[in-house]
């Protein structure tokens, strides 16, 4: 893949999920202000926006926290993965927008610094009810503002995967902090039961469905049984054609795939964004994840040309039925070996592929 | 997702599931009525938070 800063590689399905978001935004816009100004009519524009921006961003980065254990917990959601970043970007989009009016309206029409009145105006920092909710609000911006402003690949193969995704875990430090700027802000203010009610429901089913996610993910990370340097992964019938099974070799995860009558055995850590590359199927004769479409030949684990990713491979051993997969992985792109008795491995030519290879 | 982020996934997760739970319950338990002054219009007083 190049490394050349690239603006969006738009395709179908990322207009189609872009124009759902925005629509569904401007909707959600629309109906808070007008019933807003119909049910607080006392309420100036400024205010409304400055609540309907928040609302909206709050609302929306529980849709992108919970995207990603449903798809720990079922395929089906893996459509809402495909451009999450997007939902991402949008999310810091709309907080700033809240961000900048609340600045605007709250601490620009003094003498001081807008920036620094936000800081400064407030102190009481040991007071719950009377606690500086605003900074919280800030640093989880701030937050949000390195994490989109990373977002696109670009930033994804020069950080490299395992950093990137450290510095986008900061998300959960976001969320957090804005749950107590609006605890603590907006709720000690409006002791409307619903407001309560909401926050609670949406606190409890991002943090079921991430530990739920968690602890599944856990039991799938328990050892295959392993002896002489091969681990037992599965029966060779219990791999559908086109498909792989996952198991656990020295810590790590393998995805063992079957087409064409063959078996091969790759790292189940796709190079993009580190998806679960056993968890997707072989299309034209490469490996393809369920993430984003990146591509793999499974019996090199190297990307087809003009790509240059390339995962580690596992030998191949065939007894009794049984596929086991050697606990040392060879050099990633190398090609691996199958042997056992009871089958020989063939080969197929394979031809190059396309895929989403694009942006945030 | 590679190992270690999932265990460090799963160790965030299993902290916030402590801590916002009991955030939430401390902000509403210890708020207070915030004292009105009836003889300021309402429009001056909305929006303050």
């Amino acid at each position: 893949m190049s490394e050349t800063y690239r603006a969006v590689g738009w395709n179908r399905q990322k207009i189609i999920y872009d124009g759902i978001m925005m629509g569904a935004a401007a909707l959600y816009l629309m109906v808070f202000i007008g019933l807003g100004a119909l049910f607080r009519p006392n309420a100036t524009a400024e205010t409304l926006l400055i609540r309907g921006f928040g609302t909206l961003a709050f609302v929306m980065l529980h849709v992108v926290l919970i995207i990603g254990p449903l798809c720990r917990i079922s395929p089906k959601f893996l459509p809402l993965l495909y451009n999450r970043r997007h939902l991402g970007v949008a999310t810091f989009i709309f907080g700033s927008a809240h961000g900048v009016f609340a600045l605007f309206q709250f601490h620009a029409l003094g003498n001081v610094n807008p920036l620094v009145s936000l800081l400064i105006s407030n102190t009481r920092y040991t007071s719950i009810p009377d606690f500086p909710f605003q900074v919280l609000g800030a640093l989880a911006l701030l937050i949000l503002f390195v994490m989109a402003a990373t977002s696109h690949d670009f930033w994804l193969k020069n950080l490299t995967a395992p950093v990137w995704k450290t510095i986008h875990t900061f998300v959960y430090v976001a969320y957090a902090l804005l749950v107590g700027h609006v605890l603590l802000g907006v709720l000690q203010a409006e002791t409307n039961i619903l407001l309560a009610v909401a926050l609670g429901t949406g606190i409890f089913l991002v943090v079921a469905l991430h530990i739920t996610a968690a602890f599944k993910e856990a039991r799938q990370d328990e050892e295959s049984e392993s002896s002489v340097g091969f681990a037992d992964i599965c029966a060779m019938q219990d791999i559908p054609e086109n498909r792989a099974r996952i198991g656990t070799v020295s810590g790590e995860r393998v995805a063992v795939f079957r087409t064409g009558g063959e078996v091969y055995a790759v790292s189940n850590v796709c190079q993009h964004q580190n998806g679960p590359l056993g968890e997707g199927k072989i299309v034209d004769g490469c490996i393809t994840c369920p993430w984003h479409g990146f591509q793999y030949d499974p019996k090199t684990g190297a990307s087809p040309p003009p790509f240059k990713e390339k995962i580690p491979t596992f030998d191949v051993k065939i007894e009794e039925g049984r596929v086991l997969v050697k606990t040392i992985p060879n050099p990633p792109g190398s090609r691996a070996g199958m042997t056992g008795p009871d089958r020989e491995m063939t080969r197929a030519a394979n031809g190059p592929n396309s895929r989403d290879q694009a942006d945030p | 997702m590679i190992r270690s982020i999932r265990k460090r996934h799963k160790v965030i997760w299993i902290a916030l599931a402590f801590l916002l739970p009991s955030l939430f319950v401390a902000a509403l338990a210890l708020r207070h009525e915030e004292p009105r002054n009836d003889g300021v219009p309402a429009v001056a007083s909305e929006g303050a938070r």
